[in-house]
């Protein structure tokens, strides 16, 4: 069903609204909730929770892009779940993407950041650094730090070895570091 | 952590290259690069489609071992990898049949072939019309696209992909594949240039608004997002959504699209697209300005709304498309745009179970 009918399904009120969502877009937002809280119960409650965030916020909300904007919805309500999560959960792959990213903000510390720069003022700082990239490593970049993607299923989707995927995330930090810097970032 | 606060800012990333990272067709950038053992499948899905093409659906529609000999003659090891099916099902006088399946590793291709046996309401443009679902016991992403058009059996061929969501192997299992619907007969007009001229709608001021439209969604340019903070959700929040009334046809370009309405309003250039049958035979469009020196302007926003129902009528449906120019810079611009309708839309309940 094409996107725009299911959005009409959501402003009309129809439950077949849900299940027209979960039939297309239900494996790629469980995914994403996967990637990032990496246990079965966690991850459908998240998708369900997407579901209802989505039957919550349309009507009054009007996706231009509705994959997105599920995929968005799931990927916030997975950080929050890991984030209430026990350290001793903190196992999956999203720990793993929080330490590779942890070096590329040269930061004194991180509550000096916090009051210098927000996350939105940051984000302003990726969209120029991502146009820098060439479109494979900005595929990579995303799906490694958006989705939280495995960098071997990266490496699969992406033709090139597992090994090539971990170099140009490699690589990619890297430039991030040195644009943040020589932008003044002070992190 | 530091870290966390890239992570929250990754979030602020814009939404288009969100979906550009999703829009990536996953299974074909991953092929052609994979380990040799990987490559059998590429072999053997561009032996059987190239068969499709060159040889002809006959042979699939037919007999399977028929297909499967030839499959063999073509590459040996693409005939090991696919298996006939041959299960069909009939619904409106549409035959759709699953003709082959092949399983290798973590992915698996299945084609299936829609024949018409009672009229030609098949030809090389048939789409499914994102009716189709895909249904497995195993949890994967499932894509389908169109191969092949037989002319002489009027028969279309559709190839199916699932891979497996985790990379694993898929050791077998049903799959259900169902179409409920299709579109045929689709025509295109690319790129041409519109009956209207831009002096005269330099001069057009239009006081008449739409009271009540309902607005289904927009699109907003990157233009439209950087001036508003590089914020999609600031951008929708602050743009107006005032559309112009509709009125008669001022210039329709192909079947079923027509433009309702055109002029200034609130300083902006309003074009506003009318749409008939949109849900059913998928017409759409997309109008930019030109000028002589090539330089194109597409629209700063697009808002897209249909009538009140209560209005009562048939449902008709709207894209009003903003462009940010003045006037005076207008006269220096054509008008363009792209088009694109179906014929017909056919109905049924098709549905082919079968072990992989």
């Amino acid at each position: 069903m094409e996107d725009e009918k299911i959005i009409e399904l959501f402003w009309e009120r129809s439950e077949q609204a849900i299940s027209e969502t979960e039939a297309k877009y239900g494996g790629l937002c469980r995914k994403i909730a996967w990637n990032i809280l990496g246990n079965e119960e966690d991850t459908q409650e998240c998708v369900n929770d997407t579901y209802l965030g989505a039957w919550n916020s349309i009507p009054p909300g009007r996706p231009g892009a509705l994959r997105a904007y599920l995929c968005r919805i799931t990927r916030n309500l997975a950080v929050k779940k890991y984030r209430a999560n026990t350290a001793a959960k903190r196992t999956c792959e999203l720990t793993y993407v929080l330490e590779e990213l942890e070096d590329c903000i040269p930061a004194p510390s991180f509550w000096e950041v916090e009051q210098q720069i927000e996350a939105k003022e940051l984000a302003g700082y990726l969209e120029e650094f991502l146009d820098t990239l060439k479109e494979r490593d900005r595929l990579i970049f995303l799906r490694r730090y958006w989705f939280a993607q495995p960098v071997k299923s990266i490496g699969r989707q992406c033709g090139v070895t597992e090994h090539h995927a971990a170099v140009i995330l490699e690589r990619s930090r890297k430039k991030l570091k040195c644009f943040l810097e020589e932008r003044g970032v002070q992190v | 952590m530091k870290s966390e606060l890239l992570w929250d800012a990754m979030e602020h990333i814009d939404e288009s290259r969100i979906e550009a990272a999703l829009g990536q067709p996953e299974h074909k950038t991953a092929e052609g690069k994979r380990k040799r053992s990987k490559r059998i499948k590429g072999i053997a899905s561009a032996a059987a489609a190239a068969l499709v093409i060159l040889v002809g659906t006959p042979l699939l529609a037919a007999e399977s071992s028929a297909f499967y000999q030839a499959l063999y003659s073509v590459s040996p090891s693409a005939a090991q990898f696919f298996i006939p099916v041959k299960k069909a099902c009939v619904d409106n006088g549409i035959r759709m049949e699953v003709e082959s399946a092949g399983l290798e590793g973590d992915t698996a291709r299945i084609y299936v072939s829609l024949q018409d046996l009672e009229e030609n309401r098949i030809d090389e443009t048939t789409d499914l019309f994102d009716s189709y679902a895909i249904r497995r016991s195993f949890d994967s992403f499932g894509t389908c696209s169109r191969v092949s058009y037989d002319r002489e059996t009027g028969k279309v061929t559709f190839l199916i992909e699932i891979t497996t969501m985790d990379g694993s192997d898929i050791k077998g299992g049903k799959i259900s594949f169902s179409v409920n619907e299709f579109i045929s007969g689709k025509t295109a007009m690319g790129d041409i240039p519109l009956a209207l001229d831009p002096s005269e709608l330099a001069q057009r001021e239009v006081a008449d608004v739409l009271a009540s439209p309902v607005i289904r969604g927009g699109s907003y340019s990157r233009q439209a997002q950087q001036d508003f903070g590089g914020s999609l959700e600031e951008a929708e929040k602050a743009l107006p959504t005032t559309v112009l009334m509709p009125g008669e046809s001022l210039y329709s370009p192909i079947t079923n699209l027509e433009i309702s309405a055109a002029g200034y309003k609130d300083g902006m250039l309003h074009i506003q697209l009318r749409m008939k049958e949109k849900l059913t035979l998928d017409p759409h469009g997309f109008v930019y300005l030109l000028n002589e020196k090539g330089e194109r302007l597409n629209p700063y926003y697009s808002i897209a709304f249909t009538e009140n129902p209560e209005s009562g009528g048939l449902r008709a449906d709207y894209d009003e498309l903003l462009f940010k120019i003045s006037r005076e810079n207008l006269k220096e611009y054509r008008l363009y745009g792209s088009f694109y309708t179906a014929e017909r839309n056919v109905k049924g309940n098709w549905r082919v179970t079968f072990s992989l």
